[in-house]
């Protein structure tokens, strides 16, 4: 008896906190959603200024917009839409560096959108230096395409739940002892540790490796960090680079774009000619 | 009374069916079973009286040379066919003619009610009869096969022979087959129509035909088709296919003769028709009027516009009826003669086919329902409406006009929408060319819009609890499961691990027997937990430890020896309280109790 109630209050417990979460998200939500609405509103109206040339008040309404979407994100309320939305706004602003930024983290968050895709690839033919980052195989997209098909977020949350499943499963053969079962615990554990390493590579790539775009219309990549070194090459707006390193206010990049000197037989040379020192007020991390 | 009703209600029903009979014409009719029959051998003949069953027998003089076998056999049939009542009476005989030659029978002639009436008559021809022996003949194969043909034919026939091109023709497939002929497996491959239009009429039609003296069971199957295309159309040949049921005899002098009931062997018969040849004219150019559709046939015309009395730009249904003969499908629609095309917003018609009769061609009725809208109040009626076709019979076109409609339109304060033109819809196609590339719009999807910052794997006490629980569960369950087990399957487990909760047992009835004031129950118990709780714990036969043995066993386990001392203590205490004669106090009994508790927890925790 005295278990059961204890049991029953732990569950009580459980549901009370489960239930505050909700409600408290739900809270943030309305807000968040309230904000969302009116950022979306000045930027229909500034687009529909743009329609009809009123280009001072285009320009005003989307400035307004993007200050609603950073506040959003200034309060921590993080969601893809924002994100797009957000890059959008700066586009027409004619800020195209932000804009990628703001598309590549709306791109991790929701991975599935071709609207984000489109964009990004739109922004990119009109930029003036050309990209060099070397497209996956397709038949690698097909066979893994839960790594391309799912957020971080998600791909944890398959994970747990196929963490869940395999301890179920090893529960049920400690009681019942049949081959189908083992079968099943073989299943989930072969999928939990595709899972896994799934989940190992992309926390890494998305968070051990920072990424980063020229926002500045055009930009001298120098070999060191210092206006004393003589620069290298030159990069535009929009370029997107690796942030190997910071020193005082200064990025080592290693920069994803075509570089003319560059000879294709000597791959190491082509990494270390690629290399080079960037001002940090000059790239914008994604 | 009942019975009586019942009787009357028959009565009137006869009466009724006499009157009917009555009313319709008399008509006799001589047929026979052959018309070629060998001398010496049978045939049939009846006469039939259509019309009246309470008739006399008629009269017939048969040929001298005819020999009367039997009858007349009557027989009497009734059939109600679409409400009509059709009486038959039959008066059979059988002859058997002695001579060769052609000989007429008949005709009979019956007296009615004060009117003769005359038959038909047929002729009968008598052949010199086949021997038994000998070889086959071929003119008797011959004439067998005249007689199989004559027993069951087709034809195909038309209406008419020359028509206009989309007019009605009528084709007729018929199946003839003797009276009582047993056939079976009836298939009928139509004739290929692929230069008209076909169209079923009705179902298929059975009577009764007299051909060439023989009564013939008649299967009619009628088309109704509609050409497509002038000039000279030949309809191919229809088939048909169907088994004849043969019930074999000994000998016979015909296979035919051996058709005398069902059950038998199925013999295979096909049949085909003639072609048909047509001569169908195109349609007279001159005095076409404009509006003709290409509507050949018979038609009227009705019309009905409703509601009358409308608002400026509120529908007025105009039903136009179209009923008459020829191809319904393909009625054109009617026309509204021309006016100002501002008054009017007219939509295209809806249409509903009924095909109301396919008796004797198709008839029925084609309803067009179109919606017009009049667009301003100074309308005061819809315009006439005409309907064009060829008259085919007649061989001319003819329209019908609809005299204009009155209407009464009212103001309307609703706008009538801008109707746009549909010239800029000529504009040349070509490939679509892109004017402006542009960003996509902004995502507005509130359902899914949740703060997505919340990243699970992030947060390490979270997985850590995630992950971890369910392993410390799993490992909690195999303990529980395995000592499960092992309480099942080891004995010495089982026993060590139920020692101590036994003794504990065992020494609380001792520290009742101390209440009780029973020393030598006392003793006696404490001693025997003690022993048994060590048996238990060695997993040891209780029987094998006495207490000579018992301190080598416990050092030989690793027990201390303060241990086995305190074990020493209690067996003597014990020994003394069962065997001493001399009073034991409680508190003995509780400090003997006292050591045999200590020991048992010293030993728990040693072994």
């Amino acid at each position: 008896m005295r278990q059961t109630n204890i049991l029953i209050f732990f569950i009580l417990c459980l549901a009370f906190l489960c239930e505050g979460r909700v409600l408290a998200e739900a809270l943030t939500r309305d807000s968040g959603a309230d904000t969302f609405f009116r950022a979306n509103k000045e930027y229909s109206a500034g687009q529909k200024a743009i329609a009809e040339k009123r280009e001072q008040e285009a320009v005003e309404k989307f400035e307004h917009a993007v200050q609603l979407y950073e506040k959003l994100l200034g309060s921590g309320f993080i969601n893809g839409q924002i994100y797009y939305n957000l890059g959008n706004a700066y586009y027409r602003l004619g800020m195209s560096g932000k804009a990628i930024i703001y598309y590549r983290r709306a791109e991790k968050l929701l991975p599935r959108d071709a609207d984000i895709k489109a964009n990004i690839n739109l922004l990119k033919r009109d930029f003036e230096d050309k990209a060099t980052i070397r497209q996956l195989p397709e038949i690698l997209k097909i066979v893994s395409f839960w790594y391309f098909f799912l957020n971080l977020n998600e791909i944890t949350s398959i994970t747990i739940y196929m963490y869940l499943a395999l301890m179920v499963s090893i529960l049920s053969f400690v009681f019942i002892r049949v081959q189908w079962l083992k079968n099943i615990i073989i299943i989930f554990a072969s999928c939990l540790l595709v899972l896994v390493i799934s989940l190992g590579i992309k926390a890494y790539s998305q968070h051990s490796i920072e990424r980063g775009v020229v926002i500045a219309d055009e930009s001298k990549i120098r070999y060191g960090p210092g206006e004393e070194y003589e620069p290298k090459f030159e990069i535009h707006e929009g370029a997107e680079v690796r942030i190997e390193e910071k020193k005082d206010r200064w990025y080592k990049v290693y920069v994803y774009v075509d570089v003319e000197d560059l000879r294709d037989d000597e791959d190491k040379k082509e990494v270390e000619f690629r290399i080079g020192w960037i001002p940090e007020a000059e790239v914008g991390k994604i | 009374m009942i019975k009586r009703i019942s009787s009357i209600i028959i009565f009137i029903f006869m009466l009724n069916l006499v009157s009917t009979a009555y009313a319709k014409e008399i008509k006799v009719v001589i047929s026979v079973d052959k018309t070629v029959v060998e001398a010496g051998s049978h045939f049939r003949m009846t006469i039939g009286v259509q019309g009246a069953f309470d008739t006399e027998v008629p009269q017939i003089t048969p040929p001298e040379n005819f020999i009367l076998m039997y009858g007349p056999s009557v027989s009497t049939q009734t059939s109600i066919v679409n409400n009509v009542v059709a009486i038959f009476r039959g008066f059979t005989y059988s002859f058997s003619p002695t001579e060769t030659g052609i000989f007429e029978l008949g005709p009979a002639t019956l007296e009615y009610k004060g009117k003769v009436y005359t038959s038909n008559s047929v002729k009968i021809e008598v052949v010199k009869r086949t021997p038994f022996e000998g070889d086959v003949d071929a003119d008797t194969e011959r004439s067998k096969r005249i007689d199989i043909n004559k027993r069951i034919f087709v034809e195909l026939e038309t209406d008419k022979k020359e028509a206009y091109i989309y007019e009605q023709i009528v084709e007729s497939f018929k199946l003839f087959f003797q009276k009582g002929l047993p056939i079976d497996d009836l298939d009928y491959v139509a004739a290929s129509t692929k230069s008209f239009l076909a169209e079923k009429l009705g179902e298929e039609r059975r009577y009764e035909e007299v051909r060439d003296g023989i009564l013939y069971n008649v299967i009619e199957l009628r088309t109704a088709l509609f050409p497509l295309v002038s000039g000279n159309i030949e309809i191919p040949p229809a088939k048909f296919n169907c088994n004849i049921i043969i019930r074999h005899q000994g000998y016979s002098n015909s296979i035919f003769d051996e058709f005398s009931g069902r059950g038998g062997q199925k013999y295979p018969v096909e049949r085909s028709t003639d072609s048909v040849k047509l001569k169908i004219k195109p349609l007279p150019e001159s005095d076409k009027p404009d509006n003709f559709a290409g509507t050949v046939g018979r038609f009227t015309m009705d019309v009905l516009a409703k509601p009358t009395e409308v608002k400026v730009g509120d529908p007025i249904t105009l039903s136009i009826n179209i009923r008459g003969k020829g191809n319904i499908q393909t009625i054109g629609e009617p026309v509204l003669a021309p006016g100002d095309e501002k008054d009017f917003k007219i939509y295209p018609a809806e249409t509903d086919t009924t095909i109301t009769d396919r008796g004797d061609g198709i008839k029925g009725e084609k309803l067009f329902s179109k919606v017009v809208e009049p667009q301003h109040e100074n309308i005061d009626m819809i315009p006439a409406i005409s309907f064009s076709y060829f008259d085919p019979e007649l061989e001319k076109y003819m329209t019908i006009t609809h005299n204009p409609i009155p209407i009464v339109v009212e103001h309307s304060e609703v706008e009538i929408p801008i109707r746009f033109s549909l010239e800029d819809a000529e504009k040349v196609k070509g490939q679509v060319k892109i004017l402006t590339k542009d960003i996509l719009p902004i995502m507005s999807d509130l359902y899914s819009f949740k703060n997505q910052g919340f990243a699970i794997y992030n947060r390490p006490l979270f997985l850590a609890f995630i992950f971890l629980t369910p392993i410390l569960v799993v490992i909690a369950c195999v303990y529980v499961q395995r000592h499960r087990e092992l309480l099942q399957t080891d004995v010495g487990y089982a026993r060590k691990r139920r020692a101590l909760s036994r003794a504990k047992k065992q020494l609380s009835n001792a520290r009742r027997l101390v209440q009780l004031d029973n020393p030598s129950e006392f003793y006696s118990t404490l001693a025997k937990t003690v022993m048994e709780h060590i048996a238990d714990k060695l997993n040891l036969a209780p029987a094998s430890i006495t207490s000579d043995n018992i301190s080598g066993i416990l050092e030989n386990r690793g027990v201390s020896h303060d241990v086995i001392k305190e074990l020493k203590e209690c067996l003597e205490s014990c020994d003394y309280g069962r065997f001493s004669a001399s009073q034991h106090s409680k508190d003995q009994m509780v400090r003997t109790l006292d050591t045999a508790e200590e020991f048992i927890m010293h030993l728990e925790k040693q072994l």
